[in-house]
């Protein structure tokens, strides 16, 4: 699929071209699979890079508007996602908030907050194509 | 699935985003190196600790609490000054866990609880000073 906004910025940064391509072809597999986010984490592992690394690629893929950058607050003891804040002050409104796992209030210190990258609609509809 | 498996992540936000900026200040790609401080400060912008007006108003609830010390002590006996800054410590919990719950980092059980210990601290002082009378 092709991103003309990805193409400007592959132009300005061309050494980092190649390693933009395969996180986007990463991107496009996970989206292809149906997944709607992208983990820092794991997208490292993939592409062998350091997760401060994998951030900075990530963060050029926003300004492409291929990802938009969420937080998930998750539950420590369950590991579930109990919600989604686009912003701190999101993450403020929706604590302390319930687990149904749990069946229990979880305020700050019961819950983690995990920054994940959204796919946009652009990418993920790689997924109908695919 | 998604492959791979990454570090994991440390308990606390920003402690990773102090750990992600590092690691991003050792990237040698000048674009790159940008571009990961920029995400590495989102962790310091999400953390719930990162809240300064939080902290200010616990340090001008501290700061009456300690003014208050001094004055009991310079103006009154010394079991009454004592009884007096019980009740102001005890004062000082209560306005720090409605802040906090107003804040949504406590919740009203934990508020409870503080609210329960400040009255029993109360209930215990003011028992010794009606013994010691």
């Amino acid at each position: 699929m092709q991103y003309p906004e990805l193409e400007r910025i592959k132009s300005k940064h061309p050494q980092l071209a190649s390693i933009i391509d395969k996180l986007v072809g990463y991107i496009e597999r996970e989206a292809a699979e149906g997944h709607d986010r992208i983990t820092p984490p794991l997208a490292a592992g993939y592409l062998k890079l350091s997760e401060a690394e994998t951030l900075g690629l990530l963060s050029l893929l926003e300004d492409a508007r291929i990802v938009r950058p969420i937080y998930e607050i998750v539950c420590r003891n369950t590991n579930a996602v109990l919600a989604t804040a686009k912003d701190r002050r999101g993450i403020r409104e929706i604590l302390p908030i319930h687990c149904n796992l749990c069946d229990d209030e979880h305020d700050a210190e019961d819950v983690r907050i995990e920054l994940v990258f959204k796919l946009l609609p652009q990418a993920a509809t790689t997924n109908a194509a695919g | 699935m998604q492959p791979g498996k990454g570090k994991a992540y440390p308990k606390d936000f920003y402690e990773k985003g102090k750990e992600l900026l590092k690691e991003a200040s050792a990237i040698p790609d000048d674009d790159l190196r940008r571009e990961a401080i920029r995400a590495a400060l989102r962790y310091y912008a999400a953390d719930l600790k990162q809240d300064t007006k939080l902290i200010v108003a616990a340090i001008v609830l501290f700061a009456l609490v300690a003014g208050t010390t001094i004055l009991a002590f310079l103006m009154l006996k010394f079991l009454s000054a004592v009884v007096v800054v019980i009740f102001a410590f005890a004062f000082f919990s209560l306005l720090v866990g409605v802040i906090l719950r107003r804040h949504g980092y406590i919740s009203e059980n934990s508020l409870v609880g503080i609210w329960k210990a400040s009255f029993n601290l109360l209930r215990e002082v003011l028992k010794a000073k009606r013994g010691s009378t």
